[in-house]
């Protein structure tokens, strides 16, 4: 098993904000379990805020710690502000991934951005256009 | 395996037998590999990750009288393997660690190459139930009462983190005869 940070196994043990909001103004899901990964966001927007975020998670320990961190960041946050939650910020907050966890960092903001999306696109508003991140798994 | 690469580095021919989705060598197809010319057959007795036990007795039967040398290799320790659905393997293995419980797993986020146990692979088993396998062994120093705790201390976990799995919702939803 790989030697996680603190905050990391925190997360793991006590993940925040599990589950699914049924009435869910956008929903984002990201990875495979083909690949070991895969991570659904729901959120719900009020006057262009996250008012409310849940998600779940199939995956490895970095991988629940990394949407529980997502969800902790973008919880109160404008769909601007949540944006600019990127990967590196995300492994930042969980006081650094092992290496080969890197991707999990990725799938994290990639299925935040994609509830968003889906949101903006079921208001009938542009889906910005967004810079992909490399992915490293 | 690696010795077989090595005899092909070398000169010789060598052949992979499939094993079933228990991991039992298809004995037809061993029977259809063995050429005039082979010489060794290399048969890993038991598993050391999923515990199959090869049937030795027949595959010795297979190559009586051909001048064919068997090769069984390995003995199999106590060890139980599972594969539990909709859910990753090292997420168990940090919570069963929790809990004082080590176990291992061919899972691919376990792995450093994150790639997914290649005995659970040749076994066909689809790669994303590969990831939720589980492994136990048995050592010299355990008892019953360790077996006994295991079995209360697994299905909880396997629980919470069923709770947290989308595959899981995904499934529940399926049974229910919704989407």
């Amino acid at each position: 098993m790989p030697v996680y940070s603190d905050k990391v196994m925190g997360h793991f043990m006590n993940p925040r904000n599990v589950g699914e909001i049924e009435d869910a103004d956008g929903i984002g899901e990201e990875g495979n379990p083909v690949c070991g990964d895969m991570m659904t966001f729901y959120i719900k927007v009020n006057d262009s805020r996250l008012s409310d975020i849940k998600f779940k998670t199939f995956g490895c320990g970095a991988a629940i710690a990394v949407s529980s961190i997502v969800s902790e960041m973008a919880r109160g946050k404008t769909l601007e502000e949540a944006r600019k939650i990127t990967p590196a910020l995300v492994a930042e907050e969980l006081q650094g991934l092992p290496k080969n966890k890197h991707h999990c960092s990725n799938l994290g903001a990639q299925a935040l951005n994609k509830a968003i999306d889906d949101y903006l696109s079921k208001q009938g508003k542009p889906v910005k256009t967004r810079r992909r991140e490399k992915r490293n798994g | 395996m690696h010795s077989a690469k090595t005899m092909e580095k070398r000169g010789f021919a060598a052949t992979s037998v499939p094993v079933d989705g228990y991991g039992l060598v298809e004995l037809d197809e061993l029977a259809k590999s063995i050429r005039e010319d082979t010489i060794v057959v290399s048969i890993m007795h038991a598993n050391g990750e999923v515990g199959t036990i090869q049937n030795i007795k027949e595959i010795a039967k297979l190559l009586k009288g051909r001048g064919i040398v068997g090769h069984p290799d390995n003995r199999l320790p106590g060890n139980a393997s599972f594969c539990i659905e909709f859910i990753e393997g090292e997420g168990m293995l940090m919570l069963l660690s929790s809990r004082g419980i080590a176990a291992s797993s061919g899972s691919a986020c376990t792995s450093k190459a994150l790639k997914a146990s290649h005995v659970l692979t040749a076994m066909r088993i689809p790669p994303e139930i590969a990831q939720s396998s589980l492994l136990f062994t048995l050592g010299r120093d355990n008892t019953e009462e360790d077996i006994e705790y295991v079995l209360e201390t697994l299905p909880p976990i396997v629980d919470r983190l069923r709770q947290m799995s989308p595959l899981y919702a995904k499934f529940l939803k399926k049974q229910s005869g919704g989407r």
